[in-house]
């Protein structure tokens, strides 16, 4: 794939690589990027707030692009709540009291785990390309710019996103959220890039929302692999109570 | 000797001096019960408005009725909360936090947003009427238990009854992620659906330990003697604590305040009005009753009476008249008063409870004599008594006994 590019590249120098750029395709693998095929993994994730500053330990399982599960190992206090996405919808488990409870609708909007990724990033990330229309604002030697605004009938939060890639590496570097009205409400960048499973994947990810200077959740990737073989039913709420 | 004479003179005709006195004294204890009436509405309208839920003041974390934002709390034994309690007939400490209730499991779960509401039910008790509005099962008992009451709409949403078990799940103060178990104690009806839909009230103890914020509170209702005077209250206790936000319900319920002055404004205006025509009636019988004597006036000028001395005669009278009017005016509209303030008058058989500007109007009839209230027709009507005679007493200087005996 990449000895492709090169080889692209050789042959058509300069701008002409734009012509053969798929804005949709390249937001789509950038947004399920840490999904795969199948996928497991263990990250820590650093949420910084003005009130209170905190640090998760995960272990993360994905298939496709719409199945999730996440168990918190670390602290101690809030190990074994299990977040199970299944298509749309999201449910916990809270071993202390031994409940699964489903995320209504009205709370898509809140933030997972305390974070500040949303229910809804959970979910709308992985249909990214059924609810936005691209387009390409900039495209230069490695880095494009695509500009994606919400289809007429698509019900979302974003006014418009734009993201930063390197389109060659098939990575993002930055996501721009914009709001109904053109403002710039947060920012997503990433770093570490590592190869994973015969891809490029960068294993840190940060989110800092506007409005709140020096707010910040990192999540970092200690490790991850892809395309292994997961028990079937993992993505069930019996697996959900019961691991 | 002059006291002797006027005193005489209002008693030689009775019948003209009850049909004074009577005007006065009925208007003075009318518009004596009228203010207590008014004020009787007015804190009604102020019960309607706070006993459900805000209490007359609230001492809080500095900022927080801005923000409420969940970390600004204060310490619940916090020395304004002693004072507070001291000067007040209650003090109830709260704690407020937002939280996911789940009902049932697997197919038929349900789970709604809620704002747990964490008391502690003895304390409350002497605030709000929040545990008369119970409609089904109990409740809350005790400061500690896992108890919750949940509000109708609420309930409804859950599709929850008396008896089941409620999940919670919320954020902590510190981040982390809250969860409980609740057993639904009783369903409470606020008569704000709004509220109702969200309303969920836990023990203050048990809403600590899920917040991770022991021994914090984010307010004290508080519950005064005399809810008229809250802002006076919250200005003494705030210049006292100026680490907290001490705030009169009118702070806390601006929209309510507005209309409340608006009313009692209007009030005020009745009440002018009621007291102009008060003023009508008695000048014109003090003045018919002093046309009607023109010639006794007379009579007593011919025979040697100076005017000076005449002058004072009449005002002397007028002042007997409206002191004992004052008197018995007084005390009979205080009695109608206090009467009307211990022995309400229903009225929920001719009008329902209404609704307005977001309180609730009483069917009842309820006085609330303050001293205020009661002196100032009293004062009022010793005062025009006496302003009323100096008119007539003004024209007898000018009296010629011999024109003035011939004009009859």
């Amino acid at each position: 794939m990449k000895r492709w590019y090169v080889l692209l590249a050789l042959l058509l120098p300069g701008t002409a690589v734009g012509q053969a750029l798929d804005a949709e395709q390249l937001v789509r693998e950038i947004e399920t990027q840490y999904q795969g095929q199948t996928s497991h993994g263990v990250a820590t994730m650093k949420i910084v707030t003005a009130d209170w500053n905190r640090e998760l330990r995960l272990e993360l399982w994905g298939q496709d692009r719409d199945r999730f599960l996440a168990r918190i190992l670390e602290p101690k206090k809030e190990a074994g709540i299990t977040t199970l996405k299944v298509d749309e919808q999201i449910w916990n488990y809270l071993p202390k009291i031994d409940r699964v409870m489903k995320v209504p609708s009205a709370l898509m909007g809140d933030g997972w785990m305390g974070s500040h990724y949303t229910n809804d990033d959970l979910v709308k990330e992985a249909k990214i390309d059924q609810l936005y229309d691209f387009s390409v604002g900039f495209q230069g030697e490695t880095t494009a710019v695509i500009i994606a605004r919400p289809k007429p009938e698509a019900a979302v939060v974003w006014g418009k996103l734009m993201y930063v890639a390197d389109y060659r590496k098939r990575i993002p570097l930055r996501v721009d959220y914009f709001d109904e009205d053109g403002e710039l409400v947060r920012r997503m960048t990433f770093d570490r890039v590592e190869p994973v499973n015969g891809r490029l994947i960068p294993l840190l990810s940060r989110i800092e929302p506007v409005d709140d200077p020096g707010e910040y959740t990192e999540f970092v990737y200690e490790t991850l692999e892809m395309g292994i073989s997961l028990p079937g039913d993992i993505f069930t709420l019996r697996s959900l109570r019961g691991r | 000797m002059l006291f002797r004479l006027g005193y005489r003179n209002l008693l030689r005709n009775k019948r003209r001096t009850l049909l004074t006195m009577g005007a006065m004294t009925t208007a003075t204890s009318l518009v004596i019960l009228m203010l207590g009436i008014n004020e009787g509405m007015f804190w009604d309208m102020i019960e309607g408005a706070t006993e459900l839920y805000h209490g007359h003041a609230k001492v809080t974390a500095s900022g927080y009725l801005d923000d409420r934002k969940i970390q600004l709390t204060i310490p619940q034994d916090h020395p304004a909360a002693s004072e507070a309690r001291s000067t007040s007939s209650g003090v109830a400490p709260r704690l407020k936090g937002f939280a996911l209730l789940s009902f049932g499991d697997g197919q038929d779960m349900e789970s709604q947003p809620a704002e747990l509401f964490g008391i502690d039910p003895a304390q409350e008790r002497l605030v709000t009427i929040l545990h008369t509005k119970v409609v089904d099962g109990d409740f809350l008992s005790g400061a500690r238990s896992r108890d919750v009451v949940i509000g109708r709409g609420l309930a409804r949403r859950l599709n929850a009854s008396v008896g089941g078990e409620l999940a919670a799940m919320g954020m902590a103060a510190d981040g982390s992620i809250a969860q409980e178990m609740f057993r639904i104690a009783g369903v409470i009806d606020t008569g704000d659906p709004a509220r109702d839909a969200l309303l969920a009230v836990v023990s203050l103890e048990t809403l600590q330990r899920f917040l991770v914020l022991e021994g914090q509170v984010h307010e004290f209702a508080v519950r005064l003697d005399r809810p008229l005077a809250s802002t006076e209250w919250a200005a003494t206790m705030a210049e006292r604590f100026p680490d907290t936000d001490i705030v009169p319900w009118q702070k806390v319920l601006p929209v309510i305040a507005q209309y409340l002055d608006i009313w009692d404004e209007a009030q005020l205006i009745m009440s002018l009005i009621f007291y102009f025509a008060v003023i009508l009636v008695t000048a014109n019988t003090m003045t018919m009753s002093f046309f009607e004597r023109i010639r006794e006036f007379a009579v007593m000028g011919a025979i040697g009476l100076r005017p000076a001395r005449l002058s004072r005669l009449i005002i002397l009278e007028g002042a007997i008249l409206s002191t004992v009017a004052a008197v018995i005016g007084g005390v009979l509209g205080a009695s109608l008063s206090i009467y009307l303030f211990y022995n309400h008058i229903d009225l929920s058989g001719s009008m329902s409870t209404i609704s307005w500007g977001g309180t609730t109007m009483q069917p009842r009839l309820r006085s609330y004599p303050t001293a205020q209230n009661i002196l100032l027709p009293v004062g009022l009507i010793l005062v025009l008594g006496i302003v009323v005679s100096f008119f007539p007493a003004f024209r007898l200087r000018r009296l010629r006994p011999v024109q003035a005996l011939s004009e009859v």
